[in-house]
């Protein structure tokens, strides 16, 4: 029984991890129907901004084992400051273009921005030792990672916030109506332009809230996009693409999913089962698990 | 006026015809390969090579370089081996079609070494690996791969000889192992070895388990091995698995004794990323910068302390093997007087190195077999203390103690 | 006929280039251009119809790629049978993925074809004892074997390769006459037209599927047999099929000679990264990445397109000055 809570556990903060890497991905999809490729490299660079800040030193005394964390503010900053250049050069104009441009587009980016990773940072993995690496709560038999658990506890803050953005702001709103149908929205006097250099730098700067999240106990290095980046695809898939709420619940599902399997079957046979479990919910419910018919964001 | 101008330049064209052949033969250099992952993930590793490589090279050429060769210079061409077989044959094509090069160090991973084998084996050229896998030193192996470093299956050996040792030493009573492995080639072979001698050693095996390569998240495999109700773990992982293996077992409270597989469990980014708490961690590796020979022989030693100071970490053990490859390449160059790679390639088969840079590989001889396998190299245990690994088994080439783990 | 003609001459043209190059290294690279081209082309019949990209064409070189090998080196089973029954097993998996995923559309079906691929990777790296696992299968001969596709001279393999590949490009031109071209047109531009005219587009489609799926197989159990040695990481994953998908759309997906361009162009770019920055750590890869995205921010629809394009201002350029 232990061992099935603890699978559960550990399964919704991995999921949590990758709902939160997801949630941007997510929005730009949901608004502008761009399936980013280079997303993983987003959450890389972000990773190698948090990395290079929390270098520089912790927040002291009263934040204790959390002073590492400051990072995540400044981090979110410049990431949607890259997300609005990535924007204006690039997308800009590749909005004009088809899918298989775009997608091709973004996988360029993809396999340049690892290389270029590479050439600025080098080669080496980056870990800045850190209290919370390693530190865990624990309570009756089940323990819970701090590193994951922080990260849950933000993705579901994150999804809260994001959640009242859309449904609340002129910018959610606008959003919304853009993901529904661009033309009519542009019609009725909404700046779709405008609409997705915000989602795009809203998006980026998720990925870059992530990153900070990840560092304490993950190693950043030119691929570390690589490792997450699909599982985020598929999760939002899961969830339904363009609905950033349901995006959450894909997360999880797959994190638990990936989990149970690991704990149960063969170790090396979980990536399997999460692709399997992908392709049995793209057959019987395309449209996603958690939206309700035709919900796009 | 011009005449005199034309009689000085005459002068300076006799000067360099008499000089030139001098001029030419000073400036001979023996060109040799070094192809190794210097893109994608594997990257880092073959940063190790290409930095040993450097200080080797400079050490050879600055006592004499060949001295067969009157004198010549080594020249080091670096090429990047990528990471899949097809551009690791594209590239060992491209360096040895366009080059005439005496011999190769490369390509570092088990995968890429066995593709590109064939390119090395057509063009006549012998290259020194420290890819691990036992498939690579079969009879039908073509002759011309020479692994410096252990067999995989000698390190999983190593692994489990070391339990015994701790055994007896501490009266552990340990009876129940598992072993973790990242599913590739050299998780696999590793595992073998581990597999085979703790069935010997009448250990009694509670969970033997591949992982997929690049994991998030090791929580699963905590659970698997706390349920399995191991006492010693055998874990082989890369750098990221490493990590989050040891720090998952932290998370829970686990005081399993853990003896790892080498790769993530001895590479400077554990030291980096656990602080003080690496300080006890036991692995199995192919090489390590304090083992006897190294230590005992000052030359050697004050290489691990250039390493240190060039590159800033303590020389990992890929670098360690490479500084000890290429010098055995530049002792074959050297025993058969000539830059041709098939003499070359013979010398190798000879050879029997017992000093110079050859001996930084423990326990300070190196020769083949005629499968192109390093008969005389064990694998050492090391164990992290104040942040850096020491040999601690065998005792042939320990030199710290144990600290009790 | 004439487009015939043209292909066969160049395929000799090429062949004798080939042949003729005493430079293993670019004769290497030209075959390892002549495979991605096979690979390309045949991605683009199913990809160039539907407008999805598939992600995970990989696959069908690997399930191939073992069937083939493993019959050979287990059952002692000739390759050119047991290329036949690759082809066959890739055929299959091609069917039920297709039926699958006939009502998928842009990134819903790209990420289905991905984790197939995944889930077919994961399955040859868990069953090692049949397929070696993670540490794959070689494939060794000692003297030429023309039967068992085995060859020494690398220049065979060329030939092979490049034979496929123009065979492969006639055999498109030839389709697109033909009356499954036809129908594959008429989807093409209506779906729901080409319905109601009585067109089956459910097995159409399925059909388009597993006839690309069996040309990239095709390419699969020629291309082990050239490199020898089986990684199952390469052959199943998704870099080989990124790159597959990569190559086509660079070269320009209306184009039938497109994927033959975006072949030349990648493989081109890929090793002059290499040769010339590959000891700098990342730049070879930059180089490569970003060349794609200049490519693309040029002419979205392939260098074919922009060559067109180029053309067009260059025939221009005297009229204007004269009127």
């Amino acid at each position: 029984m232990i061992i099935f809570l603890q699978s559960i556990l550990n399964g919704l903060l991995i999921g949590g991890v990758y709902a939160l890497v997801a949630m941007g991905l997510n929005l730009m999809f949901g608004v502008m129907k761009l399936v980013n490729f280079a997303h993983g490299e987003f959450l890389m660079a972000g990773m190698y901004v948090a990395v290079g800040l929390a270098s520089l030193g912790t927040l002291p005394g009263a934040f204790g084992m959390f002073g590492i964390y400051w990072v995540a503010i400044p981090t979110m900053f410049v990431m949607a400051a890259v997300g609005l250049a990535f924007y204006l050069l690039l997308l800009d104009r590749a909005a004009r273009f088809g899918e298989s441009p775009q997608i091709l587009l973004t996988i360029g980016l993809s396999i340049g921005a690892q290389g270029l990773a590479q050439v600025l940072r080098g080669s080496g993995f980056k870990l800045v030792p850190n209290p919370i690496n390693g530190a865990a709560i624990r309570f009756g038999g089940l323990n819970l990672q701090l590193g994951p658990a922080i990260a849950f506890i933000v993705a579901l803050a994150a999804t809260i916030v994001m959640a009242w953005v859309l449904r609340a702001t002129r910018f959610g709103k606008s959003a919304r109506a853009v993901a529904e149908s661009a033309e009519t929205a542009e019609m009725l006097g909404i700046d779709a332009r405008r609409v997705y250099i915000v989602s795009t730098s809203i998006a980026i700067g998720l990925v870059g809230l992530a990153a900070a999240l990840l560092i304490p106990y993950q190693y950043t290095f030119p691929n570390v996009g690589q490792n997450f980046v699909v599982v985020a695809f598929l999760a939002i898939v899961i969830a339904g693409l363009g609905n950033v709420v349901g995006a959450v619940f894909g997360g999880l599902l797959m994190g638990v999913m990936q989990s149970l399997t690991a704990s149960y079957f063969d170790l090396d046979l979980s990536t399997a089962a999460i692709y399997l479990l992908f392709l049995a919910v793209l057959l019987l419910r395309p449209q996603g698990l958690f939206t309700r018919g035709r919900r796009t964001l | 006026m011009r005449k005199r101008g034309l009689s000085f330049l005459a002068f300076l064209g006799t000067v360099a015809v008499v000089l030139a052949p001098a001029a030419a033969r000073a400036a001979d250099t023996v060109d040799i390969a070094v192809i190794v992952p210097l893109s994608g993930p594997n990257a880092t590793v073959g940063e190790m090579i290409v930095n040993a490589t450097k200080l080797a090279v400079e050490d050879i050429n600055g006592a004499g370089g060949i001295k067969s060769l009157g004198g010549a210079k080594l020249n080091p061409i670096i090429a990047d081996a990528t990471n899949d077989p097809q551009g690791a044959v594209t590239t060992a094509e491209r360096v040895l079609s366009q080059n005439k090069v005496a011999g190769a160090y490369g390509l570092a991973l088990s995968p890429l070494t066995t593709a590109a084998l064939p390119a090395f084996v057509k063009h006549h050229v012998p290259v020194v690996t420290s890819a691990i896998s036992d498939k690579l030193v079969t009879p039908d192996n073509g002759g011309y791969l020479f692994q410096i470093a252990p067999k995989g299956t000698a390190f999983g050996n190593q692994q489990v000889e070391f339990l015994k040792f701790l055994n007896d030493k501490y009266k552990m009573g340990i009876t129940k192992a598992a072993i973790l492995y990242v599913n590739n080639p050299y998780g696999t072979a590793t595992e073998k070895g581990i597999e085979q001698l703790a069935q010997k050693a009448g250990m009694e095996i509670v969970l033997d388990s591949a992982y997929p390569e690049n994991i998030t998240d090791a929580s699963p495999l905590v659970s698997k091995i706390q349920r399995s109700g191991a006492q010693v773990l055998f874990p082989v992982s890369y750098i990221t698995d490493a990590s989050l293996i040891l720090t998952g077992l932290r998370s829970a409270d686990s005081h399993l004794l853990v003896i790892g597989g080498g790769a993530g469990f001895i590479w400077p980014p554990i030291g980096e990323s656990l602080g003080d708490k690496v300080n006890g961690l036991i692995s199995v590796a192919s090489w390590n910068l304090d083992s006897k020979n190294v230590k005992d022989e000052s030359k050697l030693s004050g290489v691990t302390q250039r390493y240190q100071k060039a590159y800033g970490t303590f020389m990992p053990e890929q670098a360690g093997e490479a500084y000890a490859g290429i010098s055995v390449l530049a002792a074959a160059i050297e025993a058969a007087a000539s830059d041709d790679p098939a003499k070359v390639r013979d010398a190798l088969a000879k050879l029997h190195v017992t000093g110079g840079g050859g001996a930084m590989m423990q326990p300070g001889e190196v020769e083949f077999d005629e499968n192109g396998a390093n008969t005389h190299v064990v694998p050492v245990m090391i164990q992290w203390q104040n942040g850096v690994p020491h040999t601690v088994f065998p005792e042939s080439v320990a030199t710290a103690e144990i600290v009790k783990p | 006929m004439r487009r015939a003609l043209v292909i066969f001459a160049a395929w000799m043209a090429a062949a004798a280039a080939g042949l003729l190059l005493k430079n293993d290294y670019f004769a290497s690279v030209a075959t390892a251009m002549a495979f991605l081209a096979l690979w390309a082309q045949s991605w683009n019949l199913l990809c160039g119809l539907t407008g999805n990209i598939s992600l995970g064409h990989s696959v069908f070189v690997a399930v191939a790629a073992y069937v083939t090998v493993i019959l050979f080196q287990q059952a002692g089973v000739s390759p050119l049978l047991g290329g036949l029954l690759g082809i066959l097993g890739s055929v299959v998996l091609a069917s039920i993925v297709g039926a699958a995923t006939l009502r998928l559309r842009g990134p819903y079906f790209t990420l289905a074809t991905l984790s197939a691929a995944a889930v077919v990777l994961s399955l040859i790296l868990h069953y090692s004892q049949l397929t070696g696992g993670p540490s794959g299968l070689a494939i060794t001969f000692a003297q030429d074997s023309p039967f068992d596709l085995e060859f020494t001279n690398v220049r065979a393999y060329f030939l092979i390769a490049t034979g496929l590949l123009a065979a492969v490009t006639l055999f498109l031109d030839f389709l697109k006459r033909s009356k499954l071209g036809f129908y594959i047109a008429a989807i093409k531009s209506s779906e729901e037209a080409a319905a109601a005219a009585g067109i089956r587009v459910a097995l159409v489609k399925v059909i388009v599927f597993c006839l690309s799926a069996a040309l990239t197989a095709l390419g699969g159990v020629v291309y082990v047999f050239y490199i020898g040695f089986m990684d199952p990481n390469f052959l199943s994953g998704l870099t080989l099929s990124v790159e597959i998908a990569l190559i086509a759309v660079v070269g320009g997906m209306d184009y039938l000679i497109g994927p033959i361009i975006g072949a030349i162009f990648y493989e081109a770019i890929d090793v002059a990264a290499n040769a010339t920055f590959g000891a700098s750590g990342g730049w070879d890869v930059m180089l490569l990445g970003f060349a794609v995205v200049v490519m693309v921010m040029t002419e979205p629809r392939g260098l074919c397109e922009l060559t067109i394009r180029l053309l067009r201002l260059i025939h221009r350029r005297p009229a204007r000055f004269w009127s």
